[in-house]
C-alpha cells in the first residue's frame, strides 16, 4: 500500500518535468526532446508578467490576512470581549467553504452592474460603489477567506503561550502595549511568518479566484495561464507543463523557507507548551468595540456576501432593474435536469464514498508510517506523503494529465483519473491527521487488552478501532467539504461522465448563466452549512479546530 | 511452590544490554516487589514477565511452565493469565467502569449474569460500589486507580503485575493506597509482583524485595533484609537513609577505624571474616547526639548546620574532613563540638564487591 501510494505520488511529478520537456502534446507523432517550451516560458513577457500577479497577490493578501487573522485571535484570546468564544466558532466557517463558492457569492454582492450593493447603491447615488472584477477585489474575497486560517494558527499559538512570561513583562514594570510588542510579537513571530508563508502559498495556487474576477481585467496569475493554455483551442499542454514548473518553484522556496524558519524556532520553547489560564486583559468601554469588530468582519465575510447569492439565486438574470417580476424558481428547477442530476450524483459520490473510502485509507497509511517511521525508509516514506500537500492542485492535475493520457488503461477521461488526482492532493492532509488521531491513543490502552486476554485482532477491534472512529469521521467531514466543492483538479481532468456539480458551475458562469451559477452554489453552501453543524454536533469539528 | 520463576533473564536493546542476569522467584501468595532508579530494568523486566517485551535472554516460568525464553516466541501476553495495572492506568475511555472491568471476563466467555455479579463484587471490594455507569474522565485519579485495580484482579488471574501504580497519586492518597493494596492482593491471595522506586512503598507493601540497579539484581530478601543487612553501598543508600565515611575494617574486633584512628564498633558487615578498607554507613535515625565525652563508644564530632524538623531536629555533624548527619529528638543541641553515640544497627561496614 505504501508504494502504490509512493507511486501515486511521484507519477505525476516526473510527468509535468516530462511534459516541460516536450516539444508537442503527448501522443502526437513528431514529438522531440526539447527545452524550447522551457525557455519561452522562463523569458516570455506573458509568462514573467503572470509571475508577477502571482507573486504580488500572494504577498499582498497573506500580509493582511495574517494582520487581520492576528487582531482578531488576540481579541478572542487575551481579551473580555463580550460574545469572543462564541464568534470565534463563527470565525472558522470561511475556512470550511470553499473560495469557488465565496467568490460567487462576492460576484453576486458586488458584481459592478447588477451586485447586490451596486444596485441599491445605484439607486440612491446614480454610480457604483465597488467593483469586484479587479486587484482589490480578488484581494478581498482572498483575505476573507484566509484571515481565517491565520486566526485558527495565531489563536493555537497565543493559547499555548506561557502566560507567566507576560505576567513577568508586567512585574517587571512594562505596561500592557509594552509587553505585547516587547514579549507577545516576539514569541508568535514563527507563528506570523509561517502563517505569511503558507497564505502566500495557497493564493499562489489559487485558481477560481484570479480566473472568475481577475480575466475580465487582464490579470492572469501562473495558475489561470495554465488553465487558458490547457483549455482555449489550441490547447498546448507543453506551456502548461513548463508554466507548471514554475508555479512548483513558488511553493518548493515557500515550503523549504517555512521549515526552515519551524526548524529554527523549535528554540521558543515555551511555544508548544502548556499556557495556564489567566485573567483576560479588560478592554474597559473598549470591549465593544472589539465585538464589533469581530460582527463587521462576519457580516462581510460571510453574510453580506452569502445573503446577495441567495437573494439572487431566485432572479431571472442579473439586472440594474429589479422588480417583482424579475424573479423566478427556474434556476433551481435546472437542478433536477439529467445533466445536473448526473453531477449531483457523481459529487456525492466522490465526496460520500470516495471521501469516506481514503478517510480510512489516511488513517491506516499514517499509521504504517507511524510503524515504519523509526527504520531508515521511514523517514523518507513519511517526507514523501507530505510532499503533495506543497504541489498546486492545477500543477498536479497537468502532472496526472501528462501521466495518464497515453496509459491503455480505463484512467484518462473516466472518473479514475479524479479519484487518483483527489487522493494525492489530499494525502498530506490525511496522513497528517490520522497520524494525530493515532498519537493520541496511547500504546498502553493496548496493551491492557491485551493483558486483560485479547489477541492482537480482538484488541484493535475492542479498542483501537472505537477509539480512532471519531477522527476517521472528521477528516471524512473535511474531505466532504473539499471534494464537493472541488474545482482545481476536476476543472482539467473531467469527463462529460464524469462531470461534477464545480464544474457545472464553472460552465454555467462561462456561459453567462450566472444566476443558474448562484442556484448551484447555493446549494452547494447550504449542504456544506448543513454538515458543518451536524460535524460540529457528532465530532465538535469547530471546537476541536481551536484545541 | 513457586509460582513464577526467572532464571538468568535478560535484554538487549539492540546491542545494549538493558538487563543481564535477573533470577528471582515468587511464591504463591507472595508480594514481591522490584525497586530500583528509574532505567535500573524494572520495568522492562515487569514488561518481560507480561509478555509486551520479548525476552533476549534466560527463562520466565508460570507455574512450572516456560512461557518465554530466549530466541523464542513465547506465549502470547492473551495466555498468560495476569492481571496488569499500569503506571497510566489505561482505562479505556470508550468503555464505562462496569464495561472497563468486565472486559477480561468477556474473553474468558464468562455468562453474562455471572460477570454482572463478579463485576459488582469487585467494584465492591475496591470502594466503588455506585459508579459502574460512569465513564474514566469522569473519575478522580484515585477513582481511575481502583478501577484499574479492580479490571487487574476481576478475572483471578495467576498473576497480578503493577507498574509503578502509585506514581500519578499525590502524597497523601498514596500512603493510604498503599496499605489497601496490600489488604486487597492478601485477601484475594494474589501472586503479585510490584514495580516501584519509593523504597517506603516497597517495605510497605511487599513480602521480599528485589532491588535493581543498571540492569541487574543488588540483592533480594525481606524489607528487614534489605534495610538490616544491605550487602553493598548501593542497597544501603537505597533503602533508607545512609551517610557514608571511609574506614578500615578490623575483622577481629569488628570494628571500623575512621582516617583520624577512632574506633566505631560496627554491627552488620557484609563479609564478616575480612580486614581492609571499607565504607562505614550511618543512619541518621539510630545515631543520637550528646554532649562531647571521653568515652571509647562515643564518636567526637562538630555540630556545624541544624535544621528544625517537627518531630526531630537534624543535625549535620563533621568528623574529621567528612560530614554526617542525625535525627535527633533533642532539638537544644548548641553549634560546636558535641558526641555522636551509635545505636543498635546504626553503623554497617560495607566491602566494595
Amino acid at each position: 500500500m505504501v508504494l502504490f501510494t509512493a507511486a501515486m505520488i511521484i507519477i505525476p511529478l516526473v510527468a509535468i518535468l516530462y511534459g516541460a520537456l516536450r516539444s508537442d502534446a503527448p501522443g502526437a507523432p513528431d514529438a522531440t526532446w526539447s527545452l524550447q517550451n522551457l525557455l519561452h516560458v522562463y523569458t516570455n513577457e506573458r509568462y514573467l508578467n503572470s509571475l508577477r500577479n502571482t507573486l504580488s497577490l500572494s504577498v499582498v493578501v497573506a500580509a493582511l490576512s495574517v494582520c487581520l487573522g492576528a487582531a482578531m485571535a488576540w481579541i478572542v484570546a487575551r481579551t473580555n470581549a463580550p460574545f469572543r468564544d462564541g464568534l470565534a466558532l463563527l470565525i472558522l466557517i470561511p475556512l470550511m467553504m470553499s473560495n469557488l463558492i465565496t467568490t460567487l457569492a462576492w460576484i453576486a454582492l458586488a458584481a459592478p452592474n447588477a451586485g447586490f450593493i451596486n444596485v441599491i447603491w445605484k439607486n440612491l447615488t446614480g454610480s457604483t460603489l465597488y467593483d469586484i472584477y479587479s486587484f482589490s477585489g480578488m484581494v478581498m474575497v482572498l483575505v476573507t477567506d484566509h484571515a481565517s486560517f491565520a486566526f485558527v494558527a495565531f489563536y493555537a499559538a497565543l493559547r499555548s503561550l506561557d502566560r507567566s512570561l507576560e505576567e513577568a513583562s508586567h512585574i517587571c514594570g512594562a505596561n500592557a502595549i509594552r509587553t505585547a510588542f516587547k514579549m507577545t510579537l516576539p514569541l508568535v513571530w514563527p507563528t506570523v511568518v509561517t502563517s505569511f508563508i503558507m497564505i502566500a502559498i495557497m493564493t499562489s495556487e489559487n485558481f477560481s479566484v484570479p480566473t472568475l474576477l481577475g480575466s475580465k481585467v487582464g490579470f492572469q496569475t501562473l495558475p489561470s495561464s495554465i488553465f487558458i493554455d490547457m483549455t482555449d483551442d489550441p490547447s498546448k499542454p507543453t506551456r502548461a507543463a513548463a508554466a507548471g514548473t514554475m508555479l512548483l518553484w513558488i511553493a518548493i522556496v515557500g515550503t523549504w523557507w517555512q521549515r526552515r524558519i519551524l526548524a529554527r524556532s523549535s528554540r521558543y520553547v515555551t511555544i508548544g507548551g502548556k499556557g495556564g489560564r489567566s485573567q483576560p486583559l479588560d478592554l474597559g468601554k473598549w470591549k465593544w468595540a472589539a465585538t464589533a469588530f469581530l460582527c463587521l468582519f462576519l457580516i462581510v465575510a460571510v453574510v453580506l456576501p452569502y445573503a446577495a447569492l441567495f437573494f439572487s439565486s431566485f432572479l431571472k438574470f442579473l439586472t440594474a432593474k429589479i422588480t417583482l417580476k424579475s424573479f423566478t424558481l427556474s434556476n433551481y428547477e435546472f437542478l433536477f435536469e439529467k445533466d445536473t442530476r448526473l453531477a449531483a450524483t457523481n459529487t456525492l459520490l466522490y465526496a460520500g464514498v470516495f471521501g469516506a473510502v481514503v478517510s480510512v485509507v489516511y488513517v491506516v497509511l499514517s499509521y504504517i508510517v507511524r510503524q515504519v517511521s523509526n527504520s531508515r525508509g521511514g523517514a523518507v516514506v513519511e517526507y514523501l506523503m507530505m510532499i503533495p500537500s506543497s504541489i498546486p492542485a492545477i500543477v498536479l492535475a497537468v502532472g496526472l494529465m501528462w501521466a495518464y493520457v497515453g496509459v491503455d488503461l480505463p484512467i484518462y477521461g473516466t472518473a479514475f483519473i479524479l479519484l487518483i488526482g483527489y487522493f494525492v492532493r489530499y494525502i498530506g492532509l490525511g496522513v497528517r491527521h490520522g497520524r494525530n488521531a493515532l498519537s493520541q491513543i496511547s500504546p498502553d490502552l493496548m496493551e491492557a487488552a491485551r493483558v486483560a486476554g485479547a489477541g492482537q485482532t480482538r484488541a484493535v477491534r475492542d479498542i483501537t478501532l472505537p477509539l480512532v472512529m471519531p477522527s476517521v469521521g472528521a477528516l471524512w467531514t473535511l474531505l466532504f467539504m473539499s471534494l464537493f466543492t472541488e474545482i482545481s483538479i476536476t476543472i482539467l481532468l473531467y469527463s462529460s461522465s464524469s462531470m461534477t456539480l464545480p464544474v457545472l458551475l464553472w460552465k454555467a458562469m462561462a456561459a453567462g448563466y450566472q444566476t443558474e451559477a448562484f442556484a448551484i452554489a447555493i446549494v452547494q453552501a447550504g449542504i456544506i452549512f448543513a454538515l458543518i453543524a451536524l460535524a460540529n454536533w457528532k465530532f465538535g469539528i469547530l471546537r476541536k479546530a481551536l484545541q | 511452590m513457586s509460582v513464577i520463576n526467572i532464571t538468568g533473564l535478560g535484554k538487549n536493546y539492540g546491542m545494549v544490554p538493558a538487563t543481564r542476569d535477573v533470577t528471582f522467584s515468587v511464591d504463591e501468595g507472595e508480594i514481591v516487589a522490584i525497586i530500583g532508579s528509574s532505567g535500573c530494568g524494572k520495568t522492562t523486566t515487569l514488561r518481560m514477565i507480561a509478555g509486551l517485551e520479548s525476552v533476549s535472554f534466560g527463562t520466565i516460568a508460570i507455574d512450572g511452565k516456560v512461557v518465554a525464553e530466549e530466541g523464542k516466541p513465547g506465549v502470547p501476553t492473551e495466555h498468560r493469565n495476569i492481571g496488569m495495572v499500569f503506571q497510566s492506568y489505561a482505562l479505556w475511555p470508550h468503555l464505562s467502569v462496569f464495561d472497563n472491568v468486565a472486559y477480561p471476563l468477556n474473553l474468558r466467555k464468562v455468562p453474562s449474569k455471572e460477570i454482572r455479579r463478579r463485576v459488582l463484587e469487585t467494584l465492591a471490594l475496591v470502594g466503588l460500589e455506585s459508579l459502574d455507569q460512569r465513564y474514566p474522565n469522569e473519575l478522580s485519579g484515585g477513582q481511575q486507580q481502583r478501577v484499574a485495580l479492580a479490571r487487574c484482579i476481576v478475572a483471578e488471574p495467576r498473576v497480578l503485575l503493577f507498574d509503578e501504580p502509585l506514581s500519578n497519586l499525590d502524597a497523601k492518597r498514596r500512603e493510604q493506597m498503599r496499605g489497601e493494596i496490600r489488604t486487597l492482593i492478601k485477601r484475594i491471595n494474589g501472586t503479585a509482583i510490584y514495580i516501584t522506586h519509593d523504597q517506603m512503598e516497597a517495605m510497605t507493601i511487599a513480602d521480599r524485595i528485589v532491588c535493581m540497579n543498571m540492569g541487574h539484581v543488588e540483592q533480594i530478601g525481606a524489607p528487614a533484609d534489605l534495610y538490616e543487612r544491605p550487602v553493598n553501598k548501593f542497597v544501603a543508600g537505597f533503602i533508607g537513609d545512609c551517610d557514608f565515611l571511609n574506614c578500615e575494617v578490623d575483622a577481629a574486633s569488628r570494628n571500623a577505624i575512621l582516617s583520624n584512628g577512632i574506633r566505631v564498633p560496627v554491627g552488620h558487615i557484609n563479609k564478616p571474616d575480612l580486614s581492609g578498607p571499607a565504607t562505614l554507613c550511618l543512619r541518621p535515625d539510630r545515631l543520637e547526639v550528646i554532649a562531647p565525652r571521653a568515652d571509647p563508644a562515643v564518636l567526637p564530632a562538630e555540630i556545624v548546620k541544624k535544621i528544625y524538623m517537627g518531630p526531630v531536629t537534624e543535625y549535620t555533624l563533621r568528623i574529621g574532613s567528612e560530614e554526617i548527619r542525625v535525627r535527633d529528638r533533642d532539638h537544644n543541641h548548641p553549634l560546636g563540638s558535641a558526641g555522636v553515640r551509635i545505636h543498635e544497627g546504626g553503623a554497617m561496614a560495607l566491602f566494595d564487591q
